[in-house]
C-alpha cells in the first residue's frame, strides 16, 4: 500500500515495533531509489523530545545491520545552532524533529529547496495530535508542505479507537489506508484488595501504602503511576519512609529539571532504577521494555489512557501487560472496576477533535510570511487543506489576517508598525527583526507562571509561580523528593535549601488532574444504576454500599440523584444538597457555580460547593423547595455565557491565547534576564478589550475555547437533556455514603494534601461513621 | 467611590481607591504616573496591546472631576510613557486630555518619561516641584523637604488571598512622605519591600492597597 503512494496509518500495541515498522517503507524506498543525495528524504515528527533521540537509537540498529548509508539526526529545541546550521547546509537524510521544530523549519525562506526531495513525513503518538493546539500547529505545516513538495504520510498510534478521524486528520484525501495489528493478548488487571479499609474520601493511597511496597518488592521493576505531581511527591516520600529493603525508588514528574528526568530515565533504562513513581510525564513513548508491573494509583479517569499506562509493563507481544489499580477511595474502586471493565472488552474512548484555533493560526501566518510572501486567496485554500481547518469561514481568515497585520482593531489600528507589508497582491514581512520575535516565541504550549527552582549551586526544576507567591520565607515544602525550606525569590529564579523540618506544603500543580471521561462515567453509572452488590466488592465497600442503599438510593440509569439533607454546623444549621452526576470535575465546576446563582435567584443564601469527579455538595441557610427549577436546561445555559465573562478562569485562557497568537511576546530578545517574561497583565487587556472592541478576533477564539476546554459545553448540555425529567428527590435524615465523600473535601476546603489535613480527614471520617453506627 | 482620609502635615487628605489623591481644602487633585500611550508604544516591537490605556485612564479622571470639586491638578511626573506619546493618541484621547487643561489649572512635575519638547504650550505648567504650605509635590522623594509627596517607583505590595499571593498598587504613607501609586492603565509596579523604597520608609508606616474599588490599610511596624 505504502509502495503505490497511498498515506498509511499504523496502528499496532506498544511493543509491536511500528516505530521501526513506520520507517521500513522509507528504508525501502531509500534502498530502491538508490538514493544518494544529501537531501532530507524522511521527517520523523513526534510530540516527545525524548522520544527523538530513543527512535534514532533504535533506528540506527537496522540501519547498521543492513549497512545501508543512511545519515540519521534529531533537531529539537536541544539540539545545538552549529548542528543546527549543519543540517541545512548537509541535511540528513531522515530527519527526527518535534512539531516546534518543524514549524521552525517551514519559517526558513529556502524551504523549497530544503525539502525538494522529501518521500515521507512520518508522525509518531498521532492520536495525541487530534485535539490539541500542537496538532493545529502540525496540521497547517504539513499542509503547507504538501503543497510545496508532494510526500506519503505514516501516522502511528497504539491506541486508536476512531480510525476514521487518524485518516483525515494526516489528509483531507479518502485514499488513507489502515494497517493494523492488535495484540491478542488482554492485559491482567488487578484491582489491590486491601487488608486496611478504603477510605470515603481524599486521594491518599496511604491506607495501602505497604502492600504497595510489598508488590514492588515482588517485581524486578516497576512504575507507579499516579494523577498529579502532588500525589506524586507524596507517594515518593511515604515509600522512602518504609523502604527497609532498600528498593531503588525514583520520581520522575514534568516540572522536574530536565536533567534530572533525563538521568532517572537512563537509569530505569540501565536497571539502576527498580521503581519509579510517575505521573504522565511518563504515558507516552521511550521503550525500555525491562518494566513487569505497572501499577495505577488513584484512579484512572480514562480508558485509553489507562491502556497506554498498561502498556507500558512488559514490552513483548505475547505475554500478557500485567497491572494492578490502587482506588484512593470508595468512588474510585467503583471506577477502576469500570476501567478494568472496559479494558478487557476493549472498550475504548473515541479520540476528540477540535476544529482548528485561530490563535495557532495567527501564529502560522507569520511563520509563512517570514518563509515566502504569500497570496491572500491561496494561503486561504492551502490552510484548508489541513484537516482542522477545514471549515474555516473566509471572514474569520481575515480577522486573523488583519490581527496578524495590525492588531486588528477597528478605530486605532497600528498601520505604521505593521508586521506585514503589502505589495500588490502579495505579503510579506516588513521588518527582519520579526523573524526572531517568531523564533522565540513558537510553540502553542503556554505554561503557567514558573520559577525555576534553585537549592544551593543546583537547579531542580520549575515551580509555579503563584505557589511560591503564597509562601514567606521559612514556609516549607515538598519538591522532587526533597524537603524545602523557601528562602527568597530574585528574578525568575526561587532559592530553597534542604530542611529537616516537617509540615511541609505540597506544590499542588494546577492540571495534573484530569477530569473522569464521559465514556468511563457512563460504564461508572451503569455499574451504580445494577446496584453495587452484582459486584465482588471488598467488605468495606459492601458496608459503604449498603449504608447507601438503606438511607437513601443508588440512581437509576439514566437517573439524576438529588440528596437533600441537613447538618448540625456548631450551634446552627445547614442545609446541603448533594448532585451526583457523575460527569467529571470541569463539569462539576462549571453547573456548580451555575447552580449556585440559581439558588440566590430563589432568595436563599449559599455557603458554596464543592465538586469533584462523581458528586457536587451545595450547602446554604435554608431549605430550597423548587429543586427542579435549579436543573432546567434552558436557563442554566442563558447563566452560562453571563458566568463565563467574569470568570477568573477565562483571563487564564486569554492570557494563553495572547501569547500564541502573538498579542504579546513572551520572550523578547535581551529581555531573558529581567525575570518576568511577560511584561504586560493580560487581565487587564482583556478588560480594556472587552469594553472597547467586543467583537475583537482574539475574544472570539477566547469564548470558543473556553466553551470547550473550561466547561465542556457540549457534555454539559447532553447531561442537562438526560436529567430533563429524571430528577430524583430523596429527603434525607443525615448525609448518604455517597455524600459524605464531599462533606469531607467540603471541611477540607482547600486542598493542601499534608499529613496535618489527612489526619483530620481520617478524625473527620471516624466521627461520621460513629454517628452511622450509633443509629 | 471609596476613600480613606488621612492627617498628613496637620492637613487633611483622602486616599481613593483608584489612586487618587485629593486635598479637600486646597480643592486639590494630586495624580502620578499615567504613562499615557503605554500600550501603543509597543507596537514599535509588533506587540499590539489594545490602544484604549490612555482612553480608560482620562475617563476614570474626568469622572472624579464631575464628582468632586477641583481647582487644581498636580501630575506628579510620567505623564507620557514616551516622546510620541501624543502623535500615537487618539483623537477622543486627546480631546479629553485639552478639555481637562482648558478648564482645570493643571501643573506636571517633570519626570523621567516626560520629554518637555513635547509638553511645552498644551496649557500645562511645567515645573520640578510645586511647594504647597510647606509640601513638596514632585517626581522623585525630595530628601531635603519636610514633607515630600512623589511617585515614579509604581509601589506594590502582595495579599495573600486563600494562600495565593496577588499584586496591588498602593499608597504608602508615614509622617513625612507619602508614596503614590501609578495612575496609568497598564503600568507595573515595584515592591514595597524593594531596597528603593525601603529606604524611604524606614520607620513606621502605614500602606493603603487599592483591590478591587475598594481601598484598605494596613499598618506595619518594624
Amino acid at each position: 500500500m505504502i509502495k503505490k503512494g497511498f498515506d498509511v496509518i499504523l496502528h499496532a500495541p506498544t511493543g509491536g515495533g511500528k516505530t521501526i515498522g513506520g520507517f521500513m517503507p522509507p528504508i525501502d524506498d531509500f534502498i530502491n531509489n538508490n538514493y544518494k543525495s544529501q537531501e532530507f528524504h524522511t521527517l520523523y515528527i513526534s510530540p516527545l523530545k525524548a522520544l527523538t533521540t530513543d527512535v534514532k537509537r533504535n533506528l540506527l540498529n537496522p540501519i547498521n545491520d543492513l549497512k545501508i548509508n543512511i545519515k540519521v539526526e534529531t533537531r529539537t529545541s536541544d539540539t545545538s545552532t552549529y548542528n543546527k546550521a549543519k543540517q541545512i547546509k548537509k541535511p540528513p537524510n531522515f530527519l527526527m524533529t518535534t512539531p516546534e521544530s518543524f514549524a521552525l523549519l517551514m519559517a526558513r525562506t529556502d524551504v523549497v529547496n530544503l525539502f525538494k526531495n522529501l518521500k515521507f513525513v512520518i508522525i509518531d503518538e498521532l492520536h495525541t495530535f487530534f485535539d490539541s493546539k500542537r496538532g493545529h500547529l502540525l496540521s497547517l505545516n504539513v499542509a503547507r508542505l504538501r503543497s510545496i513538495k508532494p510526500f506519503q504520510v505514516i501516522g502511528l498510534s497504539a491506541t486508536l479507537k476512531n480510525t476514521n478521524l487518524a485518516k483525515k486528520y494526516i489528509s483531507n484525501s479518502k485514499n488513507t489506508k489502515l494497517v493494523s495489528t492488535q495484540s491478542k493478548v488482554a492485559p491482567e488487571i488487578t484491582i489491590l484488595n486491601s487488608r486496611n479499609r478504603i477510605p470515603w474520601s481524599g486521594h491518599s493511597p496511604r491506607y495501602a501504602l505497604s502492600e504497595i511496597y510489598s508488590e514492588i518488592l515482588k517485581f524486578r521493576s516497576s512504575i507507579l503511576f499516579v494523577n498529579t505531581r502532588a500525589q506524586a511527591e507524596i507517594l515518593f516520600e511515604s515509600l522512602w519512609a518504609i523502604n527497609n529493603k532498600n528498593k531503588k525508588i525514583a520520581i520522575h514528574h514534568g516540572s522536574l529539571e530536565k536533567d534530572l528526568r533525563k538521568k532517572v530515565e537512563k537509569e530505569i533504562v540501565e536497571g539502576h532504577v527498580e521503581c519509579v513513581v510517575a505521573t504522565s510525564s511518563l504515558d507516552l513513548g521511550l521503550d525500555w521494555g525491562n518494566i513487569d508491573l505497572v501499577m495505577q494509583i488513584g484512579a484512572p479517569k480514562g480508558v485509553a489512557r489507562l491502556v497506554q499506562r498498561i502498556g507500558r509493563a512488559n514490552h513483548t507481544i505475547n505475554t500478557p501487560s500485567r497491572a494492578i489499580l490502587v482506588p484512593t477511595n470508595c468512588f474510585e474502586y467503583v471506577e477502576c472496576i469500570a476501567a478494568k471493565k472496559c479494558v478487557e472488552l476493549d472498550f475504548l474512548e473515541d479520540e476528540i477533535y477540535s476544529e482548528g484555533s485561530l490563535d495557532v493560526l495567527a501564529q502560522h501566518i507569520v511563520g509563512v510570511a517570514i518563509s515566502q510572501r504569500f497570496k491572500k486567496e491561496n494561503l486561504y485554500k492551502q490552510i484548508k487543506e489541513a484537516w482542522p481547518y477545514r471549515n474555516l469561514n473566509i471572514a474569520d481568515f481575515e480577522k486573523t489576517l488583519s490581527f496578524v497585520e495590525t492588531g486588528g482593531y477597528s478605530l486605532q489600528a497600528y498601520e505604521e508598525y505593521s508586521r506585514l507589508r503589502r505589495d500588490g497582491e502579495y505579503y510579506e514581512i516588513r521588518d527582519k527583526s520579526l523573524v526572531t520575535k517568531y523564533k522565540m516565541n513558537i510553540g502553542t504550549i503556554v505554561e503557567a507562571e514558573m520559577l525555576r527552582l534553585r537549592v544551593g549551586n543546583r537547579y531542580l526544576g520549575n515551580i509555579e509561580e503563584w505557589f511560591i507567591s503564597g509562601l514567606s520565607a521559612g514556609d516549607t515544602f515538598i519538591f522532587g523528593g526533597k524537603r524545602l525550606m523557601f528562602e527568597k525569590v530574585i528574578g525568575n529564579i526561587a532559592y530553597a535549601k534542604i530542611t529537616a523540618l516537617e509540615h511541609q506544603k505540597i506544590p499542588s500543580f494546577k492540571g495534573g488532574n484530569l477530569p473522569l471521561s464521559t465514556h468511563l462515567s457512563k460504564t461508572v453509572r451503569k455499574i451504580f444504576s445494577k446496584r453495587l452488590e452484582a459486584v465482588d466488592l471488598p467488605d468495606s465497600l459492601k458496608k459503604w454500599s449498603e449504608l447507601q442503599t438503606k438511607f437513601s438510593s443508588f440512581p437509576k440509569e439514566n437517573e439524576f440523584l438529588v440528596e437533600t439533607f441537613k447538618r448540625k454546623n456548631g450551634n446552627y444549621e445547614k442545609y446541603y444538597m448533594a448532585v451526583h452526576p457523575f460527569e467529571g470535575r470541569n463539569t462539576h465546576q462549571t453547573l456548580g457555580f451555575l447552580i449556585l446563582r440559581r439558588i440566590k435567584k430563589l432568595g436563599v443564601q449559599p455557603f458554596g460547593f464543592v465538586a469533584n469527579d462523581y458528586s457536587i455538595l451545595f450547602s446554604f441557610s435554608k431549605a430550597i423547595k423548587d429543586i427542579d427549577f435549579l436543573f432546567s436546561q434552558d436557563i442554566l445555559i442563558e447563566d452560562l455565557y453571563e458566568w463565563l465573562e467574569e470568570t477568573p478562569l477565562i483571563k487564564r485562557l486569554f492570557r494563553e491565547i495572547a501569547i500564541i497568537s502573538g498579542l504579546i511576546y513572551k520572550n523578547l530578545p535581551g529581555n531573558q534576564k529581567t525575570g518576568k517574561q511577560v511584561t504586560f497583565n493580560t487581565d487587564l487587556i482583556y478588560e480594556v478589550l472587552r469594553k472597547h472592541e467586543p467583537h475583537h478576533i482574539l475574544l472570539k477564539i477566547t469564548t470558543e475555547n473556553a466553551k470547550r476546554d473550561l466547561v465542556d459545553l457540549d457534555r454539559l448540555s447532553t447531561f442537562l437533556f438526560r436529567i430533563k425529567n429524571k430528577i430524583k428527590i430523596n429527603k434525607l435524615n443525615r448525609a448518604s455514603a455517597l455524600a459524605f465523600s464531599l462533606l469531607f473535601e467540603y471541611h477540607k476546603e482547600t486542598p493542601d494534601k499534608n499529613e496535618l489535613d489527612n489526619f483530620y480527614l481520617e478524625k473527620l471520617e471516624n466521627e461520621l461513621l460513629e454517628e452511622v453506627n450509633a443509629l | 467611590m471609596h476613600y480613606k482620609d488621612v492627617i498628613f502635615a496637620n492637613e487633611k487628605f483622602s486616599f481613593f481607591a483608584n489612586g487618587e489623591l485629593y486635598w479637600p481644602s486646597k480643592k486639590t487633585l494630586i495624580i502620578s504616573d499615567l504613562h499615557f500611550e503605554k500600550g501603543s508604544f509597543f507596537s514599535e516591537s509588533n506587540q499590539y496591546i489594545p490602544p484604549f490605556d490612555t482612553i480608560e485612564t482620562l475617563r476614570q479622571l474626568s469622572n472624579f472631576i464631575n464628582n468632586h470639586p477641583v481647582e487644581k491638578i498636580i501630575f506628579l511626573g510620567d505623564l507620557i510613557h514616551d516622546k510620541f506619546a501624543f502623535q500615537r493618541m487618539a483623537t477622543k484621547s486627546k480631546e479629553l486630555f485639552f478639555k481637562i487643561l482648558e478648564n482645570i489649572d493643571c501643573t506636571l512635575t517633570v519626570g523621567n518619561h516626560d520629554n518637555i519638547r513635547f509638553l511645552k504650550d498644551i496649557g500645562l505648567n511645567l515645573t520640578d516641584k510645586v511647594v504647597i504650605d510647606g509640601i513638596c509635590f514632585s517626581h522623585y522623594p525630595s530628601i531635603n523637604q519636610t514633607f515630600s509627596v512623589f511617585g515614579h517607583f509604581h509601589p506594590k505590595v502582595k495579599l495573600i488571598i486563600n494562600s495565593r499571593g496577588i499584586w496591588v498598587a498602593c499608597f504608602v504613607l508615614n509622617t513625612e512622605r507619602i508614596l503614590m501609586p501609578s495612575y496609568g492603565y497598564y503600568t507595573g509596579g515595584l515592591s514595597i519591600k524593594s531596597t528603593q523604597i525601603k529606604k524611604l520608609f524606614d520607620a513606621q508606616y502605614e500602606i493603603f492597597p487599592l483591590a478591587k474599588e475598594k481601598i484598605y490599610k494596613l499598618s506595619l511596624k518594624k
